[in-house]
């Protein structure tokens, strides 16, 4: 017998990277479009915005949108659309940083605490539950009150109350990895620690960590939001989205635009991280390919099999007698 | 056994924590591996055997090694430097594990994995080594092998995936290769082929094998000598062509006499071993095998000595002693 799989059905290589992510994930890659669009504004705020974000036009106070002012005014007479650009700056910034930071620190202390295990973890895993004991807005106030407030306080306070979500999820992931048969497999051909650690836990679990990222991101921007509102996180008048929507709910029946902005691209920018980080997880894994195109043998590689087809078609090709 | 054997173990005693105090999964076992040569292990589920194999390698988890030693080309393994047997892991004495699908990453191509144990041990650079595993897949007989050294593990059946696993022990050129049930969880079909493929393998490099199964035809098929264990000890030990047709031993006749044959009457319940394997926090005291034992007799209130039955063959019973009649089981001669 020899294999009946088709030759386009398995193993040749492909283009990887964008091209294949693109196809294979056409959500994920919307999202991604959105948030390269996010991003493009927020670094080119100062070109794009008509007005500065800080100059207040005092007869045009909460004005409605119009050719002057396209998204109209704040009840300082400040021009929206300026302040939204400018304010991307600051919560993307914030939002990217703190949840790129901790989940750096948070699965690199989880995945260490839970693969050495004993000792280690029982003293990692206590600080993490005192640190989780506090309740996060306290521990937020408090970190804030003492290093003051700036965007770059506002990241470190976020991150230490967030590192610990992060730990978590790693460490659980690598107890359950750590007990995998190819882990002991790969103990059995003599690989170390590290050789353990890098190839096969770490990849495995970054599926649940990613998913765990893009949760927490909006979390953040709106944690930051909060911040602002509690006057501890980027002080007024930086520009940011949180801080724009807790001033403005206050004109919320006269000035609708105020607050609408904000939240509508608050969402959309939350909405594109989630789907983002869903599409990257199912990207990264082969085993959740979808049909488009073909295969690359590379680790991050794409795999394509037409689905329906595949499962049947790749044990089709049965065990061949030996061939001696 | 004319040439020195490969591995040694002596009187290897593993012990492993539990809230209720230490158990003792395996005891009092000894046996040897010559080069070249098969020795099979078999016994029911919870009897020992890969633990003990996992004691070779020095891979028990929450286990140790309380007593005895495990001797590899003359070497103590017992107590020796981990990094001292992660080297010899992979490179002198290889495993293969019995769920082929769970023992290879999913997120990594096949290839990628065979070629990691020769980057591991022999720093084989990354296009040599991707070349050899094409080499390694062609000879466990993966169809196509160029094309499947890019296949993830899912893509593969379960006997392709145990045929790789085989790539992976071999990518070394190991002495001895571990096989804990490498064909349980293959239909029969494959499972010949893999037996074939182990076979072959072992011909054609001189491997020795260490091949753990519950499967008393794979016993026959493959191995040159072999080790019956229940409940943490060796009962029997010696020939396979003796062992299984002539057992010394009560358990070893049960085991065989469990196998259903064509002939085995349908109207009646199939032969088994009444009751099963005791816990080891639970162990009866005397002989293990007792309560469940056809020929349970008085003396079995203690535990039996392994009785030499003949050259290179021994049995842990009564039967055997000074004044019982009979060496193998009286009135149960013949191959089963």
């Amino acid at each position: 017998m020899t294999t009946t799989v088709p030759t386009s059905a398995v193993g040749r290589t492909a283009p990887t990277g964008l091209r294949a992510f693109v196809r294979a994930q056409p959500l994920g890659a919307t999202a991604l479009l959105l948030i390269t669009v996010f991003v493009l504004a927020a670094v080119l705020a100062p070109v794009l915005a008509p007005h500065d974000p800080l100059e207040q036009f005092r007869r045009d106070i909460l004005a409605e949108p119009s050719a002057q002012f396209l998204l109209g005014t704040d009840d300082l007479g400040r021009d929206v659309l300026s302040r939204t650009l400018y304010g991307a700056r600051t919560s993307l910034l914030i939002g990217v940083s703190t949840t790129a930071v901790s989940l750096v620190l948070g699965t690199a202390i989880g995945v260490v605490s839970g693969y050495l295990g004993r000792g280690v973890d029982v003293v990692v895993q206590r600080v993490m539950d005192a640190v989780q004991a506090v309740p996060g807005i306290v521990l937020l106030l408090f970190i804030a009150v003492i290093l003051g407030p700036s965007a770059r306080n506002t990241v470190i306070a976020l991150t230490v109350v967030i590192t610990p979500s992060f730990n978590r999820i790693a460490r659980a992931e690598t107890l359950r990895i750590r007990q995998e048969p190819y882990v002991e497999a790969a103990r059995a051909t003599g690989a170390g620690l590290p050789r353990i650690m890098a190839r096969h836990v770490l990849p495995n679990l970054f599926a649940p960590v990613l998913t765990l990222g893009s949760l927490i991101f909006a979390g953040v921007i709106i944690a930051e939001s909060a911040l602002s509102f509690l006057g501890i996180g980027a002080p007024p008048p930086t520009p940011s989205w949180g801080l724009m929507l807790s001033e403005g709910v206050r004109y919320v029946t006269r000035a609708p635009w105020l607050i609408i902005v904000p939240s509508v691209l608050l969402s959309l920018a939350v909405f594109s991280f989630n789907l983002l980080g869903d599409a990257l997880r199912d990207h990264l894994d082969p085993r959740l390919q979808r049909p488009v195109g073909e295969a690359s043998g590379r680790v991050w590689g794409r795999k394509r099999i037409p689905t329906g087809l595949a499962p049947s078609l790749a044990k089709a090709a049965e065990d061949e007698p030996d061939s001696r | 056994m004319p040439s020195p054997p490969l591995l040694e173990v002596d009187d290897l005693q593993v012990r492993f924590p539990t809230p209720a105090g230490p158990i003792d999964a395996v005891s009092g076992v000894s046996f040897s591996v010559s080069p070249g040569e098969t020795v099979a292990v078999v016994g029911e589920s919870g009897s020992g055997k890969s633990v003990s194999a996992l004691a070779v390698l020095g891979l028990l988890g929450a286990g140790r090694v309380a007593g005895g030693s495990v001797r590899f080309r003359g070497e103590e393994l017992v107590g020796a430097a981990p990094d001292r047997l992660r080297r010899l892991r992979g490179a002198d004495i290889a495993m293969i594990f019995q769920n082929p699908m769970s023992s290879l990453d999913p997120l990594f191509t096949v290839g990628d994995q065979v070629a990691e144990a020769l980057r591991e041990h022999r720093r084989t650079p990354r296009r040599t080594a991707k070349a050899r595993a094409v080499e390694l897949l062609r000879e466990v007989g993966l169809p196509d092998p160029e094309r499947r050294v890019r296949s993830y593990p899912h893509e593969l059946s379960g006997g392709q995936q145990q045929r790789v696993m085989i790539a992976i022990g071999l990518a070394c050129e190991p002495a001895l290769l571990i096989c804990d049930e490498p064909t349980t969880a293959l239909d029969v079909t494959v499972e010949a082929q893999i037996l074939d493929l182990l076979r072959r393998v072992q011909r054609d490099h001189g491997t020795a094998l260490l091949f753990i199964t519950h499967d008393m035809g794979v016993v026959s098929e493959l191995a040159d000598r072999v080790l019956v264990m229940y409940a943490g000890r060796v009962v029997e030990h010696g020939s396979v062509a003796e062992v299984l047709g002539a057992p010394g031993n009560p358990y070893t006749r049960a085991l065989i006499d469990s196998i259903p044959t064509p002939a085995t009457p349908r109207d009646v319940p199939m032969p088994a071993i009444a009751g099963s394997v005791p816990h080891a926090s639970d162990m009866p005291s005397g002989c293990r095998f007792h309560p469940r034992c056809p020929r349970v007799h008085d003396r079995c209130a203690t535990e039996p000595p392994l009785h030499d039955i003949g050259p290179g063959r021994a049995s842990r019973c009564w039967l055997h002693a000074a004044g019982t009649a009979g060496s193998t089981v009286a009135g149960v001669r013949g191959v089963g």
